[in-house]
């Protein structure tokens, strides 16, 4: 039989990986237990609610655009539409051209949206040094690598490893210490924070009644890539929109507590646009409203995908992406929601493949802190992959599928079940070295209910 | 047909519903808020002093950078570091506690720096004995329309296999003093 790629790549990981792996996820889902306990007398009732709210933006998302382009416009940030990948670099590329036409060094806030779009080598190709400045998108860049984990990112990696490169880039003396790692990328990138003339990021939320830019992290890097550059370009995707400020006291809370297992994270923005009465603080602020497929995904079957706020709580649940980690998905978004995510809006031809790295143990979808149906979702993915011929399912489930259809194969393989479990088949060595088949006492359902009075 | 125009005539169109109201939780305030938010910072790797402690801390001639606001509260004839970048301590004024979750709400208004508690290692950051609310969602309603930062804890990150390490890019102390 076929071995399918994620599981391919996972038989293939370094021991340390998984291990690696394997512990951090645990620890991230112990710790969103706890903090989802603290912050919520009814943490479902919370869910539920954001939930709500996200299906109201994805409802009404046209109208919340163009809400959230005016509030942005008036307090004098420089909003941009792009609809694919290659107009979202574009229209960075001519902002740095216009700010720093020779080229230079640009410092990056950790977002998820400019790895989807391959932002850092279009740039490196026009003369510009985009700099990952998240510790952990640091190492991953230093390291030609890609990031494996939507929330930790080398999460795939131990000290040593980081060891080996900061010792190669000259960052200090080798120490395996991960607060002297921490302190020799400090020192290196507070540099840069301090000559950079352009600074990018992302966007966790973005209030579409006042035009508000959200962002949240622990280590101050973003805030450094939103206040010490003169100019600084914001991506979002569309789907980020809020409808209200009231509404982020919940999120921050879910999403805190989802991906890292806190109450807030150390740092929350609130960007209202390029410097005013303040002293200091970038002098514009562009933001750049990107679709690369999303508005198919908002008015088709895998809508609800789009209620994400991207805390990969679905990640360390999993037991697919537990044992694999995310490089084996292939895509920049892994676990369950890029399994959904990926072929939604890349199509089921190209990734579909991805939604069979499941185990349909339906745990994503009960930490989902907006209660995404991950696992439903993934089922139709498979179905429309199947059916269209982008993949096929293992041979067994095809056999079982005809004969459960048809009365009397059902009716002969009841008959012949009982007997296979004392036949040696090469299907059930491994899964019966530790497991045996339950013997049949009795009559079957079928014959009983037929001769019942 | 621009970019703008081709993904909203790519989107659904509204379906005109109301929004959901937003979540309120309930809570009863704490006794002492204060007190609250103490116990809190403590475990976020932040401390709160007496305002007798401020010359001390500060007492570096050179090192300190504070915003304008932060001034009358410093010892008479302090200097102000060259600039936020090369200072050890930094001073500022914030407009809200947060007893439940420990959180700061700083606002970047007038005359302030936004680096002031952000570029030096150690952030001294003083709050009006008033200027405390009990949770996120009241600081909410209360929040600036100027650009804003909540700050919980210390600058901290745990990239590297789990490890917690404060100060990664931020401040690694955090001392809040109460003012009158």
């Amino acid at each position: 039989m076929k071995i399918p790629p994620v599981e391919e790549f996972a038989r293939q990981l370094a021991p340390d990986t998984t291990a690696s792996v394997r512990k951090a996820t645990a620890n991230l889902t112990v710790a969103r237990t706890r903090a989802l306990g603290v912050a919520f007398e009814d943490a479902n009732a919370a869910r539920m609610r954001a939930a709500a709210i996200k299906n109201y933006v994805l409802d009404n998302l046209k109208s919340l655009l163009l809400q959230l382009e005016a509030a942005c416009q008036k307090n004098g940030v420089q909003v941009y539409w792009a609809q694919d990948a290659e107009a979202a670099r574009r229209i960075a590329l001519d902002i740095c051209k216009k700010k720093a036409p020779n080229g230079g060094l640009i410092v990056k806030a950790k977002s998820m949206v400019t790895e989807e779009i391959h932002l850092n080598g279009f740039l490196e190709e026009h003369g510009y040094k985009p700099v990952e400045t998240d510790l952990g998108e640091y190492i991953v860049q230093l390291d030609h690598d890609t990031p494996s984990h939507i929330v930790t990112p080398i999460i795939h990696k131990n000290r040593l490893q980081v060891a080996a490169t900061f010792e190669k880039e000259g960052l200090g003396p080798r120490t395996d210490d991960p607060t002297v790692l921490a302190m020799q990328a400090r020192e290196r990138l507070r540099s840069y924070f301090r000559q950079a003339k352009i600074g990018i990021s992302g966007v966790n939320f973005a209030i579409a009644e006042t035009g508000r830019l959200v962002l949240i992290e622990n280590e101050g890097n973003s805030r450094f890539s939103t206040t010490a550059p003169e100019t600084h370009i914001a991506f979002m995707g569309i789907e980020k929109i809020l409808p209200r400020e009231a509404d982020l006291p919940l999120f921050l809370r879910l999403l805190a507590g989802s991906a890292t297992g806190q109450q807030l994270t150390s740092y929350v923005h609130l960007i209202s646009g390029p410097r005013k009465e303040e002293r200091d603080g970038p002098t514009e602020v562009h933001l750049i409203l990107l679709d690369n497929g999303r508005s198919g995904v908002a008015s088709g079957k895998y809508r609800e995908i789009l209620r994400c706020i991207r805390c990969g709580a679905c990640l360390n649940v999993c037991p697919v992406y537990r044992q694999a980690s995310g490089h084996a998905y292939g895509h920049v978004y892994s676990g369950p929601v890029g399994a959904v995510l990926t072929p939604a809006m890349e199509g089921v031809q190209k990734a579909g493949w991805m939604a069979k790295a499941s185990s349909l143990c339906g745990a994503c979808e009960e930490v989902c802190p907006v209660r995404i149906p991950i696992p439903r979702m993934l089922l139709q993915i498979r179905d429309e992959a199947v059916s269209s011929g982008a993949i096929q399912e293992a041979a067994p489930w095809g056999l079982y599928a005809k004969g459960a259809s048809h009365g009397w194969q059902w009716r002969a393989g009841l008959k012949l079940l009982p007997m296979a479990s004392r036949f040696p088949h090469p299907l059930k060595d491994a899964w019966m070295e530790s497991r045996a088949l339950p013997r049949r006492v009795g009559r079957d359902f079928r014959s009983w209910w037929n001769d019942r009075p | 047909m621009t970019g703008r125009d081709a993904i909203l005539a790519a989107l659904p169109d509204p379906e005109g519903t109301t929004p959901p109201i937003p979540f309120d939780r309930e809570r009863k305030p704490a006794n002492d808020p204060w007190l609250e938010f103490e116990e809190v910072l403590v475990t976020l790797g932040g401390k709160m002093l007496p305002d007798g402690a401020l010359p001390l801390l500060v007492n570096r001639p050179g090192d300190v950078w504070f915003d304008d606001d932060a001034l009358p509260f410093l010892p008479e004839g302090i200097a102000r570091a060259a600039t936020p970048w090369d200072a050890e301590v930094g001073v500022c004024l914030a407009d809200l506690a947060i007893s439940e979750t420990g959180s700061l709400l700083i606002a970047a208004t007038s005359g302030r720096y936004r680096l002031t508690s952000l570029a030096p290692p150690v952030n001294v950051v003083l709050v009006r004995e008033a200027a405390i609310v009990a949770s996120p969602e009241e600081a909410f309603a209360r929040v600036s329309a100027a650009s804003s930062v909540i700050v919980t804890g210390t600058s901290r990150t745990a990239d590297i296999e789990g490890v917690l390490v404060r100060g990664i890019h931020g401040p690694r102390e955090l001392y809040v003093v109460r003012v009158r």
